[in-house]
Protein backbone atom coordinates (compact mmCIF):
# COMPACT_ATOMS: atom_id res chain seq x y z
CA UNK A 1 0.00 0.00 0.00
CA UNK A 2 2.96 2.19 1.14
CA UNK A 3 4.57 1.66 -2.32
CA UNK A 4 1.78 2.48 -4.00
CA UNK A 5 1.00 5.54 -2.97
CA UNK A 6 4.92 6.39 -3.02
CA UNK A 7 4.78 5.56 -6.85
CA UNK A 8 1.79 7.72 -7.35
CA UNK A 9 2.38 10.43 -5.32
CA UNK A 10 -0.47 12.54 -6.68
CA UNK A 11 -3.59 10.35 -7.45
CA UNK A 12 -6.42 12.11 -8.53
CA UNK A 13 -10.05 11.75 -9.02
CA UNK A 14 -11.42 13.92 -11.11
CA UNK A 15 -8.93 16.43 -11.20
CA UNK A 16 -9.39 16.40 -6.83
CA UNK A 17 -6.16 14.77 -4.81
CA UNK A 18 -7.60 12.38 -2.55
CA UNK A 19 -5.90 13.50 0.52
CA UNK A 20 -8.15 15.94 1.20
CA UNK A 21 -11.10 14.09 0.42
CA UNK A 22 -9.64 11.36 3.18
CA UNK A 23 -8.65 13.94 5.39
CA UNK A 24 -12.68 15.04 5.52
CA UNK A 25 -14.06 11.40 5.35
CA UNK A 26 -11.76 10.77 8.36
CA UNK A 27 -12.81 13.83 10.16
CA UNK A 28 -16.25 13.17 9.28
CA UNK A 29 -16.17 9.56 11.21
CA UNK A 30 -14.65 11.05 14.33
CA UNK A 31 -16.73 13.76 14.62
CA UNK A 32 -19.99 11.49 14.43
CA UNK A 33 -18.31 9.13 16.70
CA UNK A 34 -17.61 11.88 19.27
CA UNK A 35 -21.01 13.71 18.59
CA UNK A 36 -22.87 10.62 19.61
CA UNK A 37 -21.25 10.36 23.00
CA UNK A 38 -21.96 14.00 23.39
CA UNK A 39 -25.55 13.98 22.28
CA UNK A 40 -26.20 10.59 24.74
CA UNK A 41 -24.75 12.11 28.23
CA UNK A 42 -26.42 15.96 27.17
CA UNK A 43 -29.62 14.03 26.44
CA UNK A 44 -29.46 11.64 29.44
CA UNK A 45 -28.99 14.95 31.79
CA UNK A 46 -31.68 16.97 29.94
CA UNK A 47 -34.17 14.13 31.12
CA UNK A 48 -32.88 13.46 34.41
CA UNK A 49 -33.18 17.16 35.00
CA UNK A 50 -37.09 16.84 35.84
CA UNK A 51 -36.13 14.94 38.53
CA UNK A 52 -35.32 17.89 40.92
CA UNK A 53 -38.42 19.28 40.63
CA UNK A 54 -39.50 16.47 43.04
CA UNK A 55 -36.77 15.91 45.22
CA UNK A 56 -33.53 17.15 45.95
CA UNK A 57 -30.10 15.73 44.75
CA UNK A 58 -29.26 14.34 48.43
CA UNK A 59 -32.86 12.71 48.59
CA UNK A 60 -32.52 11.18 45.68
CA UNK A 61 -28.82 9.56 46.20
CA UNK A 62 -29.02 9.25 50.16
CA UNK A 63 -32.94 9.30 51.92
CA UNK A 64 -35.55 8.82 50.08
CA UNK A 65 -36.31 4.90 49.21
CA UNK A 66 -37.91 3.68 45.79
CA UNK A 67 -41.53 3.82 46.43
CA UNK A 68 -42.95 5.36 42.80
CA UNK A 69 -46.50 3.98 44.12
CA UNK A 70 -46.81 6.04 46.99
CA UNK A 71 -48.48 9.31 46.37
CA UNK A 72 -46.56 11.90 45.93
CA UNK A 73 -44.02 8.95 44.03
CA UNK A 74 -41.06 8.79 46.26
CA UNK A 75 -37.66 8.54 44.32
CA UNK A 76 -34.24 7.57 46.20
CA UNK A 77 -31.61 5.45 44.58
CA UNK A 78 -29.64 4.49 47.45
CA UNK A 79 -30.22 0.92 47.21
CA UNK A 80 -29.89 1.26 43.65
CA UNK A 81 -26.49 2.92 43.74
CA UNK A 82 -24.93 0.45 46.99
CA UNK A 83 -26.22 -2.46 45.02
CA UNK A 84 -24.11 -1.67 42.06
CA UNK A 85 -21.02 -0.65 43.77
CA UNK A 86 -21.60 -4.14 45.70
CA UNK A 87 -21.94 -6.16 42.90
CA UNK A 88 -19.31 -4.85 41.10
CA UNK A 89 -17.05 -4.48 43.86
CA UNK A 90 -17.14 -8.18 44.68
CA UNK A 91 -16.79 -9.24 40.83
CA UNK A 92 -13.59 -7.24 40.27
CA UNK A 93 -12.26 -8.32 43.65
CA UNK A 94 -12.75 -12.15 42.88
CA UNK A 95 -11.82 -11.72 39.01
CA UNK A 96 -8.89 -9.58 38.90
CA UNK A 97 -6.38 -12.10 41.33
CA UNK A 98 -7.72 -14.84 39.61
CA UNK A 99 -7.59 -13.54 36.43
CA UNK A 100 -4.52 -12.30 36.16
CA UNK A 101 -3.18 -15.68 37.63
CA UNK A 102 -4.82 -16.92 35.22
CA UNK A 103 -3.48 -15.44 32.31
CA UNK A 104 0.44 -15.86 33.89
CA UNK A 105 -0.51 -19.72 33.77
CA UNK A 106 -0.95 -19.24 30.02
CA UNK A 107 1.46 -16.86 28.86
CA UNK A 108 4.48 -17.93 31.14
CA UNK A 109 3.52 -21.21 32.29
CA UNK A 110 1.20 -23.89 30.51
CA UNK A 111 2.77 -25.64 27.64
CA UNK A 112 1.29 -24.86 23.94
CA UNK A 113 -1.03 -27.72 23.62
CA UNK A 114 -2.66 -26.23 26.84
CA UNK A 115 -2.40 -22.81 26.11
CA UNK A 116 -4.42 -23.81 22.56
CA UNK A 117 -6.83 -25.21 24.59
CA UNK A 118 -7.32 -22.83 27.23
CA UNK A 119 -7.41 -19.43 25.29
CA UNK A 120 -10.70 -20.30 22.89
CA UNK A 121 -12.21 -21.84 26.00
CA UNK A 122 -11.85 -18.66 27.64
CA UNK A 123 -12.99 -16.75 24.69
CA UNK A 124 -16.12 -18.57 24.65
CA UNK A 125 -16.95 -18.14 27.98
CA UNK A 126 -16.69 -14.26 26.77
CA UNK A 127 -19.55 -14.38 24.13
CA UNK A 128 -22.08 -16.34 26.36
CA UNK A 129 -24.91 -14.16 26.81
CA UNK A 130 -26.03 -12.41 30.19
CA UNK A 131 -29.45 -14.56 30.42
CA UNK A 132 -27.87 -17.79 30.56
CA UNK A 133 -24.87 -16.94 32.68
CA UNK A 134 -27.57 -15.50 35.01
CA UNK A 135 -29.78 -18.80 34.89
CA UNK A 136 -26.99 -20.89 35.29
CA UNK A 137 -26.26 -18.54 38.31
CA UNK A 138 -30.17 -19.32 39.37
CA UNK A 139 -30.39 -23.26 39.11
CA UNK A 140 -26.61 -23.46 40.80
CA UNK A 141 -25.03 -21.07 43.13
CA UNK A 142 -28.93 -19.54 43.95
CA UNK A 143 -29.50 -23.53 45.37
CA UNK A 144 -26.11 -24.00 46.71
CA UNK A 145 -26.42 -21.12 48.83
CA UNK A 146 -29.44 -22.07 49.96
CA UNK A 147 -28.12 -25.15 51.45
CA UNK A 148 -24.82 -23.52 52.93
CA UNK A 149 -25.99 -20.98 54.17
CA UNK A 150 -29.30 -22.01 55.66
CA UNK A 151 -31.21 -19.01 53.43
CA UNK A 152 -34.63 -19.37 52.87
CA UNK A 153 -33.72 -18.18 49.18
CA UNK A 154 -30.15 -17.80 47.89
CA UNK A 155 -31.07 -14.52 45.76
CA UNK A 156 -28.49 -11.93 46.77
CA UNK A 157 -25.47 -9.26 46.11
CA UNK A 158 -22.86 -11.98 47.09
CA UNK A 159 -24.52 -14.58 44.11
CA UNK A 160 -24.97 -12.00 41.63
CA UNK A 161 -21.18 -10.45 42.38
CA UNK A 162 -19.80 -13.96 42.23
CA UNK A 163 -21.45 -14.61 38.67
CA UNK A 164 -20.39 -11.43 37.21
CA UNK A 165 -16.69 -12.30 38.53
CA UNK A 166 -17.31 -15.21 36.21
CA UNK A 167 -18.45 -12.71 33.15
CA UNK A 168 -15.91 -10.46 33.41
CA UNK A 169 -12.85 -12.87 34.22
CA UNK A 170 -12.26 -13.22 30.41
CA UNK A 171 -11.67 -10.07 29.48
CA UNK A 172 -8.82 -9.89 32.46
CA UNK A 173 -6.99 -12.95 31.15
CA UNK A 174 -7.16 -12.17 27.54
CA UNK A 175 -6.26 -8.36 27.41
CA UNK A 176 -3.63 -9.90 30.55
CA UNK A 177 -2.32 -12.75 28.56
CA UNK A 178 -1.45 -10.33 25.53
CA UNK A 179 -0.01 -7.72 27.67
CA UNK A 180 2.47 -10.90 28.90
CA UNK A 181 2.96 -11.63 25.83
CA UNK A 182 4.10 -8.67 24.50
CA UNK A 183 6.95 -8.59 27.04
CA UNK A 184 10.15 -9.15 24.86
CA UNK A 185 11.35 -12.70 24.94
CA UNK A 186 15.03 -11.73 25.76
CA UNK A 187 13.76 -9.93 29.13
CA UNK A 188 13.15 -13.76 30.68
CA UNK A 189 16.04 -14.82 29.19
CA UNK A 190 18.29 -12.76 30.31
CA UNK A 191 16.36 -12.82 33.76
CA UNK A 192 16.89 -16.95 33.56
CA UNK A 193 20.77 -16.59 32.48
CA UNK A 194 21.04 -14.62 35.70
CA UNK A 195 20.34 -17.80 37.87
CA UNK A 196 16.67 -16.27 39.40
CA UNK A 197 13.74 -18.21 40.17
CA UNK A 198 11.25 -17.88 37.26
CA UNK A 199 8.85 -16.57 39.79
CA UNK A 200 11.81 -13.99 40.37
CA UNK A 201 11.37 -13.15 37.12
CA UNK A 202 7.67 -13.58 36.53
CA UNK A 203 7.29 -11.05 39.61
CA UNK A 204 10.32 -8.30 39.48
CA UNK A 205 11.00 -8.31 35.44
CA UNK A 206 7.27 -9.25 33.47
CA UNK A 207 4.47 -8.52 35.61
CA UNK A 208 5.78 -4.45 35.86
CA UNK A 209 6.52 -4.40 32.27
CA UNK A 210 2.76 -5.86 31.44
CA UNK A 211 1.54 -3.67 34.08
CA UNK A 212 -0.29 -1.19 31.66
CA UNK A 213 -1.88 -4.05 29.67
CA UNK A 214 -3.59 -5.62 32.63
CA UNK A 215 -4.63 -2.33 33.67
CA UNK A 216 -6.55 -1.95 30.22
CA UNK A 217 -8.49 -5.26 31.00
CA UNK A 218 -9.42 -4.23 34.45
CA UNK A 219 -10.82 -0.84 33.29
CA UNK A 220 -12.56 -3.07 30.57
CA UNK A 221 -14.09 -5.57 32.73
CA UNK A 222 -15.39 -3.01 35.29
CA UNK A 223 -17.12 -1.49 32.29
CA UNK A 224 -18.57 -4.53 31.83
CA UNK A 225 -19.22 -5.50 35.30
CA UNK A 226 -21.35 -2.17 36.31
CA UNK A 227 -23.40 -2.20 32.87
CA UNK A 228 -24.01 -5.89 33.13
CA UNK A 229 -28.05 -5.77 33.53
CA UNK A 230 -29.63 -9.23 33.36
CA UNK A 231 -27.76 -11.25 35.50
CA UNK A 232 -27.55 -9.16 38.03
CA UNK A 233 -31.21 -8.50 38.20
CA UNK A 234 -32.23 -12.37 38.20
CA UNK A 235 -29.63 -12.64 41.03
CA UNK A 236 -29.64 -9.92 43.29
CA UNK A 237 -33.15 -10.48 44.20
CA UNK A 238 -34.27 -7.09 42.55
CA UNK A 239 -35.10 -6.03 45.98
CA UNK A 240 -35.50 -2.37 46.87
CA UNK A 241 -33.42 -2.82 50.10
CA UNK A 242 -30.13 -1.12 50.83
CA UNK A 243 -27.90 -3.89 50.95
CA UNK A 244 -25.25 -3.84 54.25
CA UNK A 245 -24.18 -7.51 54.01
CA UNK A 246 -23.62 -9.79 51.22
CA UNK A 247 -26.13 -11.87 51.62
CA UNK A 248 -28.54 -9.66 51.18
CA UNK A 249 -30.69 -8.90 48.53
CA UNK A 250 -30.70 -5.88 46.51
CA UNK A 251 -31.24 -4.53 43.01
CA UNK A 252 -28.36 -2.46 40.47
CA UNK A 253 -28.71 0.69 38.75
CA UNK A 254 -28.79 -1.11 35.66
CA UNK A 255 -31.65 -3.72 37.54
CA UNK A 256 -33.87 -0.77 38.63
CA UNK A 257 -33.93 1.08 35.18
CA UNK A 258 -34.84 -1.77 33.54
CA UNK A 259 -37.34 -3.08 35.44
CA UNK A 260 -38.98 0.16 35.64
CA UNK A 261 -38.60 1.78 32.34
CA UNK A 262 -41.03 -0.36 30.53
CA UNK A 263 -44.02 1.37 31.82
CA UNK A 264 -42.89 4.85 32.71
CA UNK A 265 -44.81 7.18 31.33
CA UNK A 266 -43.17 9.93 29.38
CA UNK A 267 -42.57 13.18 30.74
CA UNK A 268 -43.12 11.82 34.34
CA UNK A 269 -41.35 11.99 37.58
CA UNK A 270 -40.26 8.48 37.35
CA UNK A 271 -39.44 8.75 34.05
CA UNK A 272 -36.52 11.61 34.93
CA UNK A 273 -35.59 9.87 37.90
CA UNK A 274 -34.65 6.39 35.81
CA UNK A 275 -32.80 9.01 34.04
CA UNK A 276 -31.18 10.74 36.32
CA UNK A 277 -30.04 6.46 37.71
CA UNK A 278 -28.70 6.37 34.22
CA UNK A 279 -26.54 9.62 34.92
CA UNK A 280 -25.68 8.44 38.38
CA UNK A 281 -24.36 5.30 36.72
CA UNK A 282 -22.22 7.27 33.94
CA UNK A 283 -21.05 9.40 36.58
CA UNK A 284 -19.98 6.14 38.67
CA UNK A 285 -18.54 5.22 35.60
CA UNK A 286 -16.30 7.69 35.16
CA UNK A 287 -15.15 8.31 38.54
CA UNK A 288 -14.21 4.96 39.36
CA UNK A 289 -12.21 4.72 35.92
CA UNK A 290 -10.31 7.38 36.50
CA UNK A 291 -9.34 6.01 40.12
CA UNK A 292 -8.15 3.01 38.21
CA UNK A 293 -5.92 5.48 35.80
CA UNK A 294 -4.71 7.48 39.09
CA UNK A 295 -3.85 3.63 40.66
CA UNK A 296 -2.57 2.72 37.00
CA UNK A 297 -0.25 5.56 37.09
CA UNK A 298 0.70 5.37 40.16
CA UNK A 299 2.33 2.07 40.32
CA UNK A 300 3.71 2.76 36.91
CA UNK A 301 6.07 5.45 38.36
CA UNK A 302 6.90 2.90 41.11
CA UNK A 303 8.10 0.29 38.81
CA UNK A 304 9.69 2.19 36.77
CA UNK A 305 11.54 4.56 39.16
CA UNK B 1 -36.25 7.11 3.47
CA UNK B 2 -38.02 3.72 4.88
CA UNK B 3 -38.63 5.30 7.69
CA UNK B 4 -40.51 7.62 6.26
CA UNK B 5 -42.60 5.19 4.42
CA UNK B 6 -43.25 3.40 7.27
CA UNK B 7 -44.78 5.75 8.84
CA UNK B 8 -46.90 7.32 6.17
CA UNK B 9 -48.01 3.63 5.96
CA UNK B 10 -49.08 3.82 9.82
CA UNK B 11 -50.73 7.62 9.33
CA UNK B 12 -52.65 5.84 5.95
CA UNK B 13 -54.24 2.72 7.86
CA UNK B 14 -54.75 4.88 11.04
CA UNK B 15 -56.93 7.13 9.48
CA UNK B 16 -58.65 4.50 7.24
CA UNK B 17 -59.58 2.60 10.22
CA UNK B 18 -60.95 4.76 12.59
CA UNK B 19 -64.56 4.49 12.05
CA UNK B 20 -64.68 3.61 8.50
CA UNK B 21 -66.74 1.02 6.91
CA UNK B 22 -64.57 -1.44 5.34
CA UNK B 23 -64.74 -4.14 7.93
CA UNK B 24 -62.08 -2.72 10.07
CA UNK B 25 -62.13 -2.42 13.45
CA UNK B 26 -59.49 -0.41 15.44
CA UNK B 27 -59.23 -0.91 19.58
CA UNK B 28 -56.84 1.56 21.83
CA UNK B 29 -56.01 1.79 25.42
CA UNK B 30 -54.91 -0.62 28.34
CA UNK B 31 -51.87 -2.79 27.75
CA UNK B 32 -53.45 -5.55 30.02
CA UNK B 33 -56.45 -5.68 27.21
CA UNK B 34 -54.26 -6.22 24.26
CA UNK B 35 -53.31 -9.80 24.36
CA UNK B 36 -56.65 -10.71 25.29
CA UNK B 37 -57.81 -8.48 21.65
CA UNK B 38 -55.54 -9.59 19.47
CA UNK B 39 -55.88 -13.06 20.52
CA UNK B 40 -58.94 -13.35 20.56
CA UNK B 41 -59.09 -11.05 16.85
CA UNK B 42 -56.51 -13.72 15.40
CA UNK B 43 -58.92 -16.69 16.45
CA UNK B 44 -61.98 -15.12 15.21
CA UNK B 45 -60.65 -13.83 11.76
CA UNK B 46 -59.08 -17.44 10.97
CA UNK B 47 -62.15 -19.13 11.86
CA UNK B 48 -64.65 -16.74 10.04
CA UNK B 49 -62.15 -14.80 7.49
CA UNK B 50 -64.71 -12.24 6.60
CA UNK B 51 -67.82 -10.65 8.27
CA UNK B 52 -70.86 -12.57 6.95
CA UNK B 53 -69.77 -15.78 7.62
CA UNK B 54 -69.54 -14.74 11.34
CA UNK B 55 -72.99 -13.32 10.80
CA UNK B 56 -74.93 -13.64 7.37
CA UNK B 57 -76.70 -10.20 7.38
CA UNK B 58 -73.12 -8.40 7.26
CA UNK B 59 -71.17 -7.57 4.36
CA UNK B 60 -68.53 -10.01 2.82
CA UNK B 61 -65.48 -7.82 3.93
CA UNK B 62 -61.90 -9.10 5.31
CA UNK B 63 -62.34 -9.01 8.87
CA UNK B 64 -59.34 -6.76 10.36
CA UNK B 65 -58.85 -5.91 13.86
CA UNK B 66 -55.89 -4.08 14.96
CA UNK B 67 -54.63 -2.92 18.41
CA UNK B 68 -52.73 0.00 19.88
CA UNK B 69 -51.73 0.68 23.76
CA UNK B 70 -51.48 3.58 26.09
CA UNK B 71 -53.16 3.24 29.28
CA UNK B 72 -57.36 2.82 30.10
CA UNK B 73 -57.21 6.70 30.24
CA UNK B 74 -56.06 6.82 26.35
CA UNK B 75 -58.62 4.24 25.34
CA UNK B 76 -61.43 6.43 26.74
CA UNK B 77 -59.53 9.70 25.11
CA UNK B 78 -59.20 7.59 22.14
CA UNK B 79 -62.79 6.95 21.25
CA UNK B 80 -63.86 10.27 22.72
CA UNK B 81 -61.87 11.78 19.92
CA UNK B 82 -63.10 9.34 17.96
CA UNK B 83 -59.40 7.93 16.64
CA UNK B 84 -60.38 4.54 17.51
CA UNK B 85 -63.69 2.43 17.30
CA UNK B 86 -63.60 1.36 20.68
CA UNK B 87 -61.19 1.89 23.87
CA UNK B 88 -60.19 -0.66 26.37
CA UNK B 89 -60.16 -0.24 29.75
CA UNK B 90 -58.90 -2.13 32.84
CA UNK B 91 -60.44 -0.19 35.48
CA UNK B 92 -63.90 0.89 36.05
CA UNK B 93 -64.63 3.96 34.29
CA UNK B 94 -64.42 7.61 36.16
CA UNK B 95 -67.42 9.46 36.94
CA UNK B 96 -65.94 12.14 34.61
CA UNK B 97 -65.45 9.85 31.82
CA UNK B 98 -68.64 8.20 31.94
CA UNK B 99 -69.99 12.36 31.75
CA UNK B 100 -68.22 12.94 28.87
CA UNK B 101 -69.07 9.85 26.45
CA UNK B 102 -72.58 10.56 27.33
CA UNK B 103 -74.23 7.91 24.93
CA UNK B 104 -72.13 4.76 25.63
CA UNK B 105 -72.08 0.90 25.71
CA UNK B 106 -69.58 -1.19 28.12
CA UNK B 107 -68.99 -4.50 27.61
CA UNK B 108 -67.33 -6.30 30.48
CA UNK B 109 -65.19 -9.08 28.66
CA UNK B 110 -63.42 -10.46 31.91
CA UNK B 111 -62.24 -10.12 35.48
CA UNK B 112 -58.70 -9.46 36.31
CA UNK B 113 -58.61 -10.97 39.72
CA UNK B 114 -55.84 -10.80 42.16
CA UNK B 115 -55.26 -14.14 44.23
CA UNK B 116 -52.70 -14.60 47.63
CA UNK B 117 -51.74 -17.33 46.55
CA UNK B 118 -48.78 -20.09 48.02
CA UNK B 119 -47.57 -23.19 47.47
CA UNK B 120 -50.23 -25.83 49.20
CA UNK B 121 -46.88 -26.93 51.41
CA UNK B 122 -46.39 -23.06 52.68
CA UNK B 123 -46.28 -23.49 56.60
CA UNK B 124 -49.09 -20.50 56.35
CA UNK B 125 -51.88 -22.85 54.37
CA UNK B 126 -51.48 -25.49 57.74
CA UNK B 127 -53.12 -22.98 59.89
CA UNK B 128 -55.00 -19.99 57.73
CA UNK B 129 -57.18 -20.43 54.84
CA UNK B 130 -58.49 -16.96 55.10
CA UNK B 131 -56.56 -13.92 55.57
CA UNK B 132 -58.30 -10.44 56.80
CA UNK B 133 -56.48 -7.16 55.50
CA UNK B 134 -54.64 -6.04 58.25
CA UNK B 135 -52.60 -9.78 58.24
CA UNK B 136 -52.06 -9.03 55.06
CA UNK B 137 -51.08 -5.22 54.92
CA UNK B 138 -48.54 -6.93 57.68
CA UNK B 139 -47.07 -9.26 56.01
CA UNK B 140 -46.74 -7.35 52.59
CA UNK B 141 -45.59 -4.27 54.50
CA UNK B 142 -42.75 -6.15 56.00
CA UNK B 143 -44.15 -5.47 59.63
CA UNK B 144 -43.79 -9.15 60.17
CA UNK B 145 -40.91 -11.48 58.37
CA UNK B 146 -40.68 -14.69 59.63
CA UNK B 147 -43.59 -17.27 59.61
CA UNK B 148 -43.14 -17.68 63.13
CA UNK B 149 -43.92 -14.29 63.92
CA UNK B 150 -47.42 -14.81 62.39
CA UNK B 151 -47.91 -17.72 64.44
CA UNK B 152 -45.17 -19.26 67.25
CA UNK B 153 -45.94 -22.79 66.02
CA UNK B 154 -45.02 -22.25 62.30
CA UNK B 155 -41.10 -22.75 61.38
CA UNK B 156 -38.64 -20.02 61.59
CA UNK B 157 -38.48 -19.10 57.90
CA UNK B 158 -38.61 -15.83 56.07
CA UNK B 159 -41.45 -14.72 54.29
CA UNK B 160 -39.97 -14.38 50.68
CA UNK B 161 -42.29 -11.97 49.19
CA UNK B 162 -42.88 -12.07 45.44
CA UNK B 163 -44.05 -8.71 44.17
CA UNK B 164 -44.74 -7.53 40.67
CA UNK B 165 -42.83 -4.26 39.55
CA UNK B 166 -45.37 -1.45 40.43
CA UNK B 167 -45.69 -0.69 36.79
CA UNK B 168 -48.24 -3.54 37.11
CA UNK B 169 -51.94 -3.11 37.77
CA UNK B 170 -52.14 -5.91 40.44
CA UNK B 171 -49.29 -4.03 42.38
CA UNK B 172 -51.42 -0.94 41.80
CA UNK B 173 -54.57 -2.71 43.44
CA UNK B 174 -52.68 -4.17 46.01
CA UNK B 175 -51.32 -0.81 46.77
CA UNK B 176 -54.83 1.12 46.78
CA UNK B 177 -56.69 -1.68 48.37
CA UNK B 178 -54.54 -3.43 50.91
CA UNK B 179 -51.51 -1.03 52.05
CA UNK B 180 -52.82 2.02 51.58
CA UNK B 181 -50.13 4.58 52.11
CA UNK B 182 -47.41 1.81 53.58
CA UNK B 183 -45.19 1.09 50.97
CA UNK B 184 -44.05 -2.69 50.13
CA UNK B 185 -41.33 -4.42 51.84
CA UNK B 186 -38.23 -3.32 50.47
CA UNK B 187 -36.73 -6.86 50.67
CA UNK B 188 -39.69 -8.37 48.50
CA UNK B 189 -38.28 -9.75 45.20
CA UNK B 190 -39.72 -7.26 42.38
CA UNK B 191 -40.73 -9.65 39.31
CA UNK B 192 -41.34 -7.94 35.83
CA UNK B 193 -43.54 -10.99 34.37
CA UNK B 194 -46.47 -13.20 36.02
CA UNK B 195 -44.34 -16.03 34.16
CA UNK B 196 -41.43 -15.00 36.22
CA UNK B 197 -43.52 -14.59 39.47
CA UNK B 198 -45.48 -17.99 38.44
CA UNK B 199 -42.08 -19.91 38.21
CA UNK B 200 -40.53 -18.25 41.22
CA UNK B 201 -43.78 -18.83 43.20
CA UNK B 202 -43.62 -22.81 42.06
CA UNK B 203 -40.18 -23.09 43.12
CA UNK B 204 -40.22 -22.24 46.91
CA UNK B 205 -42.65 -23.40 49.53
CA UNK B 206 -41.51 -20.50 51.93
CA UNK B 207 -42.29 -17.59 48.86
CA UNK B 208 -45.50 -16.21 49.30
CA UNK B 209 -47.42 -13.55 46.53
CA UNK B 210 -50.36 -12.15 44.85
CA UNK B 211 -50.89 -13.43 41.60
CA UNK B 212 -53.67 -13.51 38.81
CA UNK B 213 -56.31 -16.26 40.39
CA UNK B 214 -56.75 -17.29 36.62
CA UNK B 215 -53.16 -18.53 37.15
CA UNK B 216 -53.91 -20.26 40.67
CA UNK B 217 -57.24 -21.53 39.72
CA UNK B 218 -55.34 -23.48 37.09
CA UNK B 219 -52.60 -24.60 38.72
CA UNK B 220 -52.57 -27.72 41.01
CA UNK B 221 -49.87 -27.56 43.16
CA UNK B 222 -51.02 -23.56 43.92
CA UNK B 223 -53.75 -22.49 46.30
CA UNK B 224 -55.64 -19.22 47.54
CA UNK B 225 -56.05 -17.67 50.57
CA UNK B 226 -59.45 -16.26 50.96
CA UNK B 227 -59.44 -12.41 52.02
CA UNK B 228 -61.85 -11.35 54.47
CA UNK B 229 -63.70 -14.45 54.23
CA UNK B 230 -64.07 -14.50 50.83
CA UNK B 231 -62.43 -17.13 48.42
CA UNK B 232 -61.41 -15.99 44.73
CA UNK B 233 -63.31 -18.38 43.09
CA UNK B 234 -65.10 -17.80 39.83
CA UNK B 235 -68.92 -17.17 40.65
CA UNK B 236 -67.16 -14.92 44.17
CA UNK B 237 -64.71 -12.89 41.72
CA UNK B 238 -67.96 -12.60 39.24
CA UNK B 239 -70.21 -11.39 41.60
CA UNK B 240 -68.43 -8.79 43.18
CA UNK B 241 -67.92 -10.32 46.22
CA UNK B 242 -64.40 -10.94 46.23
CA UNK B 243 -63.03 -7.45 46.12
CA UNK B 244 -59.52 -7.46 44.72
CA UNK B 245 -60.07 -7.17 41.24
CA UNK B 246 -60.89 -4.75 38.29
CA UNK B 247 -63.26 -5.17 35.33
CA UNK B 248 -61.35 -5.25 31.74
CA UNK B 249 -63.77 -2.91 29.89
CA UNK B 250 -64.72 -2.75 25.87
CA UNK B 251 -66.27 1.37 26.01
CA UNK B 252 -67.76 2.43 22.65
CA UNK B 253 -69.94 5.78 21.81
CA UNK B 254 -71.27 4.35 18.42
CA UNK B 255 -73.67 1.63 19.10
CA UNK B 256 -74.70 0.85 15.31
CA UNK B 257 -71.44 0.07 14.66
CA UNK B 258 -71.80 -3.75 13.33
CA UNK B 259 -69.02 -4.95 12.93
CA UNK B 260 -67.65 -3.80 16.46
CA UNK B 261 -70.82 -5.91 18.27
CA UNK B 262 -70.23 -8.58 16.25
CA UNK B 263 -66.88 -9.22 17.84
CA UNK B 264 -68.08 -8.84 20.65
CA UNK B 265 -70.36 -11.25 20.38
CA UNK B 266 -67.96 -13.07 19.72
CA UNK B 267 -65.69 -12.06 22.78
CA UNK B 268 -68.69 -13.22 25.34
CA UNK B 269 -69.15 -16.34 23.41
CA UNK B 270 -67.40 -19.82 24.78
CA UNK B 271 -64.70 -19.31 22.39
CA UNK B 272 -64.44 -15.39 23.13
CA UNK B 273 -64.08 -16.54 26.50
CA UNK B 274 -61.54 -19.42 26.42
CA UNK B 275 -58.90 -16.80 25.22
CA UNK B 276 -59.30 -14.90 28.61
CA UNK B 277 -59.18 -18.04 30.45
CA UNK B 278 -56.25 -19.09 28.73
CA UNK B 279 -54.94 -15.77 29.74
CA UNK B 280 -54.97 -16.14 33.23
CA UNK B 281 -58.16 -14.05 33.19
CA UNK B 282 -61.67 -14.53 35.35
CA UNK B 283 -64.35 -15.22 32.26
CA UNK B 284 -67.31 -13.10 32.96
CA UNK B 285 -70.02 -16.17 32.65
CA UNK B 286 -70.53 -17.73 35.66
CA UNK B 287 -70.74 -20.69 33.83
CA UNK B 288 -67.49 -21.14 32.23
Amino acid sequence: MSTQVASHPARRLGGLTLDPLVWMLTLLALVIGVSTFFLIVVYVLWQAAGVFGAVSLSEFLLFEPWVPLAEPPRLGILHAWVSTVYVTGIALLVAVPLGIVMALFIAEIAPTAVRNVLQPCLEVLAGIPSVVYGFFGYVTLVVWFEHIFDMTTGVSILAAGLIVAVMVMPFIVSTATEALDAVPRSFRETGMSLGVTRFYVIRRIILPRALPGIFAGIVLAFARGIGETLAALMLAGNSLAVPKELLDRGQTLTGLIATELGEAALGTEKFAALFAASAVLMLLILLINGGILLIKNRLLRHAQG
Amino acid sequence: MRLLFAASLISVSFTSTALADDGKLFLSGSTTLIPIVSNAAEAFTQQYQTWDQFDATLPSQAIVIETSGGGSGQGVRAVLDKVADAGMVARDLRPQEVEAMGDHQVVRVGIDAVAIAARHDNPLHSIHDNLDTDTLKSIFSGEVSRYNQIDNNLADQEVVLLVRDSSAGSAVMLQRQILGETPVSDRALQMSSQGQLLRTLLGNPFTFAYISAGLVNANEELKAFALNGVAPTQSNVVSGDYTLARPLLIVYQDADNAYLDAFMRYLLSDDGQKVVTDLGYIPVKADQ
